[in-house]
C-alpha cells in the first residue's frame, strides 16, 4: 500500500508538471510565432521605405552617414540583410557606394563592438557583414579572432579577411587552421578563394618551401583557379617529387588548366602510377597537353585494371589522335567479348548521342 | 492469486520502468537536438552556398531514381529533378522492370537513345537490359533491367556511374531545388562523412507544379497531419539527437547521400530486405567504422524531400507494419553490434537502443497495456492509478510533440500561417488520442507477420501529385 501511494504521488506530481511544461510550450510557440511575424512585417516595411532611399542614394550625391543616421540601432540587420545579397553582386561603384553605408557610419562601429563581443553568434554575424563590405577598419580585430578556440569564430573571420583581400593574414589562417578537427581542405578552400589573384604570388613563394602536402594542394588548386601561369615551372618541380596522390592530382588539374605544354614529361612518367585516380587524371589531361607520341602509352591503358583509366584512355585517344575514332570502332566491334572493347563501345555510343 | 498478483505487479513496474528509461531517453535526445539545430541554424544563416560551389573542386554526383509502376509520375519528377541546382550531376532513373509504361513515358518526353554500357563494379543486381541517353538532357541516363526490387534497382544504377557521391531518392519525392548543394556540404567539410541524410517532409496539402513546391501547407486530413507531427518528431529531434554520438541508425531511402567507395566496399543494398535504408546504414557502421571509428555517418535537419503520406488507414497500416519488419530484419541481421563494445557508442548505446526501444517497443506497449487492463480487472490497480497512469504517459506524448513543434518554430519555420502553427499543436495533442496506440497495434502486427515468416514488402498505393 505504501508503495502504491507512493506511485500514485510520483505520477500525480509528474502530471502536474507535464500540464505545467505543456502549456509553457504551446505559449512559447504561439509567441514565437507572433515574434518572428511581428519582425517579418517590421523588416518588410524597413524595407518597403529604405528600398526607394537606398536606390535614390545609389544615384545622388547624398552622404552614407546622412542616411543611415535616421535608422534606429535596433533595426540595422534589416538593412545589412537588405544589402547582404547586393554586396555579394555588385562591383565597382555601386560597391563601393553600398559598402559606404557600412564602412562610413554608425553602422561599423555597431559591428566592430559586435565582432569585439564574446558571443560566437554576434562575432560571426559581425564578421560576415564587416567582409562583404570590406571594411579595412575591422582588419586587426579579425586578424586576432583568427586564434579563437571556437571553429566558427576562426571560419567567418578567415572568411572576412579573404574578402577583405589581406594577403598579410593567408599563412596565418593555414596556421590556424590546423588546430581544428573539423576545418577541410574544401572548407578552406571556399575561404581562400574569396581572395583575390593577388593572393598568388606570396602562394607561389611560400610553395617553393613548403613541405606540408595538405597546404601544396590547397595552393595549387588555388593556382587552377586564378589561372595563375607564373605558378606552372614551380608546380612542375613538385609534381616530379611529390609522393602524395592529392598534390599530384591537383599539379595535373592545374597544368591542364593553364595548358603547361612543359609538363607533358612528367606526365608520361605519372601515366604508369600505381594510383588508379592519378592515371585517369593524366589521360584527362592528355587530351590537352599531349601529343601523337603518346598513343601507343595511351592505347596500353586501355588494359588498365580500372575502369576510369579505361574510359579516359578511350576518350583522350578520340580528342588526340586524328582519325583514331575508326580505329577504336574497328577495335570496339571487333572484340565483343572483351571488357576494354565494351567500354569502348560505351564510349562510342555516348558520343553518338552528345554529337 | 498471491502469485498472480506479484507477477502482474511486477511486470507493471517493468513497464513503468520501461516507460521511465523512454522519458530519460528522449529528454537527453531533445536537449541534444536543440542546442544542435541552433548552432546548424547559425552556420548556414551566413553561408553563400553558391559560392562555395565556384570552384571546380566540388564532387560530382550521380542521382539514382529506382523507378517500378511510376507511369503517372515519372516525366514530371524527371523534369523535376533536371532543375536541381548542383555545378556537376548526373540523373540515373533505373526502371525496375515496371508492368506499366514507365519506360514508353519516357522514350516519348526525353529523346532517350540505347547506348553500349559496361558496368563499373559488380555489385548484385537483377540483369540490365539496355542503357539510354537523352539527346536533350546529356546528364540523363535511364537504365532499364528485371525486376528486382528498390535494393536490386540502385545497386544497377551504382554498377554504372562514375561519380564519387551518390544520391538515392525515390522517385515519387519533390526535392527542393538547392538541396543538392546542402547535402553535399558535410562531403565538403570533413573528408571521414561516407553518408549523409536529410529531412523529410510531408507534401499532403502543399501546392506542387510540375515537381516543384510553390506553397507550403497542411493537409487536410488529420491522418496526414498527425504524420506530420511524427516526421518532425523523428527528423528534428531523433536523428539529431542520435547524429551527435555519430549514432544515426537509419537514413530515410526517400533522400540520402552516400560517398560511392563506402557503397562499393559493403557490396552496395542488400536485395531482398525490406528495410533496405535501414540495413545499408546499420551494415556501413559494422562493415566500415569498426576498421576506421573515424568515418561519419550524418544528418542534417534542411535539405528538404518531400513525399506524399497515406491519407487512409488501410495504406498507413501498410506502411507501418513494413516499416517494422524492416527495422526487426535489420536489427537482427546486426544483431552482433548488441553490446559490443568493439563499435563504441553504436554497439553500446544506439544499438540497444533501437533493438529494445525501437523494435520491441510496441510489444512492450501492447503487453503494458494487457496487463494493465488485467491488473485492474484483479483489482490490483485502482482506477484513480490506472487513469493517472495513462494521462502521464498521454501528456509525455503530448510534451515530446509540442518540442518538435517548438524545434520546427525556432528552425526553419516552413508553415508560414499561423492558422497552421495551431492546427500543428492541435494535431500534436490529438495524435496521443488513438492514433498512437493504433500505430504501436500496426507495429505490433508487423512484428508478429515478420516471426510468422510474411516478410513481403506489400503493396503501397500513392495518390501522386499530380495538379
Amino acid at each position: 500500500m505504501f508503495i502504491h501511494l507512493d506511485i500514485f504521488t510520483f505520477l500525480a506530481l509528474t502530471i502536474f508538471a507535464l500540464l505545467i511544461i505543456t502549456y509553457i510550450l504551446v505559449i512559447q510557440v504561439v509567441l514565437l510565432r507572433l515574434l518572428h511575424g511581428y519582425q517579418a512585417k517590421q523588416e518588410q516595411k524597413f524595407i518597403a521605405v529604405w528600398e526607394g532611399k537606398i536606390f535614390n542614394y545609389l544615384e545622388s550625391d547624398e552622404k552614407p552617414v546622412t542616411l543611415v543616421k535616421k535608422i534606429r540601432r535596433g533595426k540595422y540587420f534589416y538593412l545589412l540583410r537588405y544589402l547582404r545579397e547586393f554586396l555579394l553582386m555588385l562591383k565597382g561603384d555601386d560597391f563601393k557606394k553600398l559598402s559606404a553605408l557600412i564602412n562610413e557610419t554608425k553602422l561599423q562601429r555597431f559591428l566592430l563592438s559586435q565582432l569585439k563581443s564574446g558571443s560566437p553568434k554576434k562575432i560571426n554575424e559581425a564578421a560576415y557583414f564587416l567582409g562583404l563590405a570590406k571594411s579595412v577598419a575591422s582588419r586587426s580585430v579579425l586578424q586576432k579572432k583568427l586564434r579563437s578556440q571556437n571553429a566558427s569564430v576562426f571560419l567567418s573571420s578567415a572568411l572576412a579577411l579573404a574578402r577583405l583581400n589581406d594577403i598579410d593574414s593567408v599563412f596565418d589562417i593555414f596556421r590556424n587552421a590546423r588546430r581544428f578537427k573539423f576545418v577541410s581542405k574544401d572548407s578552406l578552400l571556399a575561404i581562400l578563394s574569396e581572395y583575390s589573384n593577388e593572393i598568388c604570388k606570396p602562394l607561389l613563394l611560400n610553395l617553393k618551401k613548403e613541405k606540408n602536402t595538405l597546404i601544396q594542394s590547397i595552393t595549387i588548386t588555388l593556382f587552377r583557379h586564378f589561372k595563375f601561369y607564373q605558378a606552372g615551372e614551380t608546380v612542375l618541380k613538385i609534381i616530379v617529387y611529390s609522393q602524395n596522390k592529392d598534390v599530384i592530382i591537383e599539379s595535373i588539374k592545374f597544368f591542364c588548366t593553364i595548358e603547361f605544354v612543359k609538363s607533358a614529361t612528367a606526365l608520361r612518367t605519372l601515366i604508369n602510377h600505381p594510383k588508379a585516380e592519378v592515371r585517369a587524371e593524366v589521360l584527362k589531361a592528355l587530351a590537352v597537353l599531349g601529343d601523337e607520341t603518346f598513343e601507343q602509352r595511351i592505347w596500353d591503358r586501355m588494359y588498365d585494371p580500372e575502369y576510369e583509366v579505361q574510359y579516359n584512355a578511350v576518350t583522350t585517344l578520340i580528342k588526340l589522335i586524328p582519325g583514331s575514332e575508326e580505329k577504336i570502332s574497328n577495335f570496339a566491334y571487333g572484340n565483343l567479348k572483351d571488357r576494354a572493347a565494351a567500354i569502348a563501345r560505351m564510349v562510342l555510343s555516348e558520343r553518338n548521342i552528345k554529337n | 492469486m498471491e502469485v498472480i498478483k506479484y507477477i502482474v505487479i511486477g511486470f507493471n513496474s517493468l513497464i513503468l520502468l520501461y516507460f521511465l528509461a523512454v522519458c530519460s531517453i528522449y529528454i537527453i535526445l531533445n536537449v541534444i537536438a536543440f542546442f544542435k539545430m541552433i548552432k546548424y541554424n547559425r552556420t548556414i544563416k551566413y553561408l553563400d552556398l553558391k559560392r562555395v560551389f565556384k570552384l571546380t573542386n566540388y564532387k560530382p554526383i550521380s542521382v539514382i531514381v529506382p523507378a517500378y509502376n511510376e507511369e503517372n509520375g515519372i516525366v514530371e519528377s524527371i523534369k523535376s529533378l533536371l532543375q536541381l541546382e548542383y555545378p556537376d550531376f548526373q540523373l540515373v532513373v533505373v526502371n525496375d522492370g515496371s508492368k506499366d509504361n514507365t519506360l514508353q513515358k519516357i522514350f516519348e518526353n526525353f529523346s532517350i537513345r540505347q547506348v553500349s554500357f559496361t558496368p563499373f563494379y559488380k555489385l548484385k543486381s537483377q540483369p540490365i537490359r539496355s542503357v539510354f541517353m537523352s539527346s536533350e538532357y546529356p546528364n540523363l541516363i535511364v537504365i532499364d533491367k528485371v525486376n528486382g526490387g528498390k535494393a536490386d534497382a540502385i545497386n544497377a544504377g551504382i554498377n554504372l556511374v562514375k561519380s564519387p557521391l551518390i544520391t538515392v531518392i525515390d522517385a515519387d519525392s519533390v526535392l527542393e531545388r538547392d538541396c543538392l548543394l546542402k547535402i553535399v556540404r558535410p562531403f565538403m567539410e570533413d573528408e571521414n562523412v561516407i553518408a549523409v541524410g536529410g529531412t523529410i517532409r510531408i507534401a499532403n496539402g502543399c501546392d506542387i507544379l510540375h515537381g516543384n513546391i510553390l506553397k507550403v501547407g497542411l493537409a487536410k486530413s488529420w491522418l496526414a497531419r498527425f504524420q506530420v507531427v511524427e516526421y518532425l518528431r523523428a527528423f528534428l529531434f531523433g536523428r539529431n539527437g542520435f547524429d551527435v554520438l555519430n549514432g544515426i541508425l537509419i537514413i530515410s531511402g526517400a533522400f540520402s547521400c552516400f560517398s560511392r567507395d563506402a557503397l562499393i566496399k559493403i557490396d552496395g543494398y542488400r536485395a531482398g530486405c525490406i528495410g533496405e535504408d535501414m540495413e545499408i546504414i546499420v551494415r556501413m557502421h559494422r562493415k566500415l567504422r569498426k576498421d576506421n571509428p573515424k568515418l561519419r555517418i550524418t544528418f542534417i535537419p534542411d535539405p528538404v524531400c518531400w513525399t506524399e503520406a497515406p491519407e487512409t488507414f488501410k495504406v498507413l497500416r501498410s506502411q507501418r507494419m513494413r516499416w517494422q519488419k524492416g527495422t526487426v530484419d535489420s536489427i537482427l541481421l546486426h544483431k552482433k553490434l548488441f553490446m559490443n563494445p568493439a563499435y563504441g557508442w553504436i554497439g553500446m548505446v544506439v544499438f540497444p537502443y533501437f533493438a529494445l526501444f525501437e523494435m520491441l517497443g510496441p510489444v512492450i506497449e501492447i503487453f503494458g497495456y494487457a496487463f494493465f487492463i488485467l491488473s485492474f480487472a484483479l483489482g490490483f490497480v485502482t482506477i484513480s492509478f490506472a487513469v493517472a497512469f495513462l494521462t502521464t504517459a498521454i501528456l509525455y506524448g503530448v510534451v515530446l510533440s509540442v518540442l518538435s513543434v517548438i524545434l520546427e518554430e525556432l528552425s526553419f519555420q516552413r508553415y508560414p500561417k499561423l492558422s497552421q502553427l495551431l492546427t500543428l499543436i492541435a494535431a500534436a495533442f490529438l495524435e496521443n488520442f488513438g492514433y498512437r496506440q493504433l500505430t504501436t497495434w500496426w507495429r505490433f502486427r508487423g512484428m508478429v507477420e515478420y516471426f510468422s515468416g510474411k516478410r513481403h514488402w506489400g503493396q503501397m498505393e500513392k495518390k501522386g501529385f499530380a495538379k
